[in-house]
């Protein structure tokens, strides 16, 4: 196996708010080794934002803490770093790339300067030399014109564009690790493609482990090795990515896969979305978050404690009360399900 | 960007024609006629209809108008019907007072934005919440209130500064003596007080808005150090708004400057345009509203160059 890249042991990240604590992540553990992928995925409000951004204590404090946990970047504690030493992992060590590529971009500074600073900050070259790699940056993530593009301002590009922009300025002083925070929900479905590619092209010439969160499980199955499940700040599940498609052990994982279209079904297929909200975060039960919504619950144990990590395949492990057996079974019923085991 | 210009200046053609047009319609509305008061303590109904006729008063008003605005294309701004003497000389002797005070304002105002800026870096702190509600109340008191109150506290009990008039002759747009510098204190901080807190607020709320915006997060991201963060990527953005709200706020500032003028007693175009308004002086009038309407002009478009300047996003479209 590849060098292990990071670490990540009981994170726990809180937002201390007026109406009360919001825990947004809550104990999660995972491990990312070099030319690995490992998927995030959950749906809106479940804390993958907030997880990636504690690895880079970027969380806005106040009100956001990290309250428990280590973050081992190669063996060092970020967690315990100085605020130097954390500048100097951002961007250098670990890269992202965010959201929303339309805001993402100060407005008001050429796109090739923004790249620039990167490379200015983190390696010993000139400015002369840091446009001009810039601009290499640029046409290698697919920008046309690279030369004359890095002279103008992100208003003058379209979203595809800047967010390759943003994945240039990602990859500019070589990160180890490239955290991809959605980065295509906010593009046309033919960029989103594109962007994908660029994104696995960009690793396999680096070397570097990516952390890809989406709400997309189409993605994930596309790139990721392994996959993380959240819901309400937790880590319900985990596996390799064959492990979470074929053998999916938590009732999360199963909603969620029943509401990815599939392409090898012959009918169109009426998706299912999972049904009820997604849980409130400051009144989060003590227990497992998706009890209430789950529908296989067991009222006397699922609300109360959060149920310990069962190994239930290789490098899997699901966080649920109810029995192995009892789960596959009410797998098996399900009807998507049975057309998706081999 | 020339033809930008060149449109706005000829803007500033029309909003003079129509700020003067204003001006006649409402000198000739408003009870009082100067005739009368020109014609002194016992004014005799000749003496009456011969100055009206001196004064060309006796016309229809678009005539009147019409006459004004042919010697204003000449670059005669007339003579004043009070003291005789050509309204172009009034204006000369009367606006280095006044742009004095304008300039000190001006340079007031801008204490406004590091104020805000270092309100917003400490929001949620005693001294953020302490600066944000005196600002609140400050912004609240009117200019003329603030006038007498600074002339109470500064002048009659504690003595320490002139509360009325100019001082020494004053030449240029900068104090040219200790007691001129001295006597501009007292008004430049009645006028700019006020919009320094207001401005502080708007700096304030607008570098809250930018600090949390996504590029600032991406700009940490990338590991840069906080006060590049700050100062290079906040900075710029959070300035923009601000500087329009300030090419706006001009006016308030121009009528600022007018009752401040006339609280401190102090000579200046307000000053003029305030006394002479009580004498039904209309050439004087209309000569003070031309230079502070030119001076509104010029100043927001000066803001609107400067913003284009800071803002691509202006700059590069046509
Ligand atoms: N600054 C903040 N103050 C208070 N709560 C916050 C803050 N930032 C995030 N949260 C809370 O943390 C929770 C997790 O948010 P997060 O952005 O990580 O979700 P996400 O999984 O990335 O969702 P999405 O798919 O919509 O991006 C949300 O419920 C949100 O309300
Ligand atoms: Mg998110």
């Amino acid at each position: 196996m590849d060098e292990l890249l990071l670490d990540v042991q009981d994170l726990s990240t809180h937002f201390m708010t007026h109406a009360g604590v919001v825990k947004a992540v809550n104990g999660v553990s995972f491990t990312l080794h070099r030319n690995e992928t490992v998927g995030i995925v959950g749906e809106s409000g479940s804390g993958k934002t907030v997880a990636a951004l504690s690895l880079l204590r970027l969380v806005p404090d106040p009100p956001g803490k990290i309250v428990e946990g280590k973050i081992l970047l190669k063996g060092r504690d970020l967690r315990e770093v100085s605020n130097e030493e954390i500048r100097a992992v951002r961007g250098n060590d670990i890269a992202m790339i965010f959201q929303d590529p339309m805001t993402s971009l100060n407005p008001v500074f050429k796109v090739g300067m923004q790249i620039a600073e990167a490379i200015m900050l983190h390696q010993d070259k000139s400015r002369r030399d840091a446009w001009r790699i810039a601009a290499e940056l640029l046409a290698k993530v697919g920008i046309p014109d690279a030369e004359s593009r890095v002279n103008q301002y992100p208003f003058e590009f379209s979203g595809g564009m800047r967010q390759r922009a943003m994945i240039a300025m990602a990859i500019s002083c070589n990160p180890d690790i490239l955290i991809a925070d959605e980065p295509t929900t906010a593009l046309d479905v033919t960029i989103q493609a594109q962007i994908i590619d660029v994104v696995r092209e960009m690793q396999a010439q680096y070397n570097s482990g990516v952390i890809l969160i989406t709400h997309d499980l189409g993605v994930v199955a596309e790139i990721a090795d392994k996959v993380m499940v959240m819901y309400g700040g937790r880590t319900v599940e985990y596996g390799p990515i064959d492990e979470i498609f074929y053998n999916p052990h938590h009732p999360y994982t199963w909603g969620l896969l029943g509401s990815l279209p599939r392409l090898d079904l012959v009918e169109k297929e009426r998706l299912t979305p999972i049904k009820g909200q997604p849980p409130d975060l400051l009144m989060l039960p003590p227990g497992c978050p998706f009890s209430g919504r789950c529908g296989y619950e067991r009222p006397d144990e699922c609300p109360l404690t959060m149920p310990d990590t069962e190994i239930v395949g290789p490098e899997h492990g699901v966080r649920c009360w109810i029995p192995n057996d009892e789960r596959v079974s009410a797998r098996s019923a399900l009807p998507r399900f049975v057309a998706r085991s081999k | 960007m020339l033809t930008y210009i060149v449109r706005r200046l000829f803007q500033l053609i029309v909003v003079i024609f129509g700020v003067t047009i204003i001006t006649f319609v409402i000198m000739f509305l408003i009870p009082g006629d100067p005739a009368q008061l020109l014609a002194g303590k016992s004014p005799t109904p000749g003496k009456i209809a011969l100055i009206r006729s001196e004064l060309g008063l006796d016309k229809p008003l678009y005539v009147q108008y019409t006459r004004f605005v042919n010697r204003l294309a000449h670059g005669d701004f007339g003579t004043s019907y009070q003291t005789d003497r050509p309204v172009s000389a009034m204006l000369r002797e009367n606006i280095p007072y006044t742009a004095q005070l304008a300039l000190a304002a001006v340079l007031l105002e801008l204490i406004g934005i590091p104020l805000g800026i270092y309100s917003a870096l400490r929001q949620y702190t005693f001294w953020d919440s302490a600066y944000t509600t005196t600002a609140l109340i400050v912004w609240g008191i009117p200019v003329f209130v603030m006038g007498l109150f600074l002339q109470w506290l500064f002048g009659l009990k504690l003595n320490l500064l002139p509360v009325t008039g100019a001082g020494d002759l004053a030449f240029g747009i900068f104090p040219n003596s200790w007691d001129s510098f001295l006597h501009l204190i007292l008004p430049a901080i009645a006028i700019g007080l006020v919009e320094v807190a207001y401005i502080s607020y708007m700096q304030r709320a607008a570098m809250l808005e930018v600090i949390r915006s996504d590029y600032i997060r991406t700009a940490r991201a990338k590991g840069l150090s906080e006060r590049q963060v700050v100062f290079k990527h906040a900075f710029k953005n959070a300035v923009i708004p601000v500087m329009t709200i300030a090419g706006i706020d001009l006016g308030a500032l121009m009528g600022g400057a007018i009752i401040t003028e006339a609280v401190f007693s102090r000579p200046g175009v307000g000053q003029m345009i305030y006394s002479s308004i009580g004498a039904r002086d209309l050439p004087v009038v209309a000569a003070g509203v031309i230079f502070s309407t030119f001076v509104y002009v010029i100043a927001n478009l000066i803001v609107d160059l400067s913003y284009a300047w800071v803002d691509p996003r202006i700059r590069l479209e046509e």
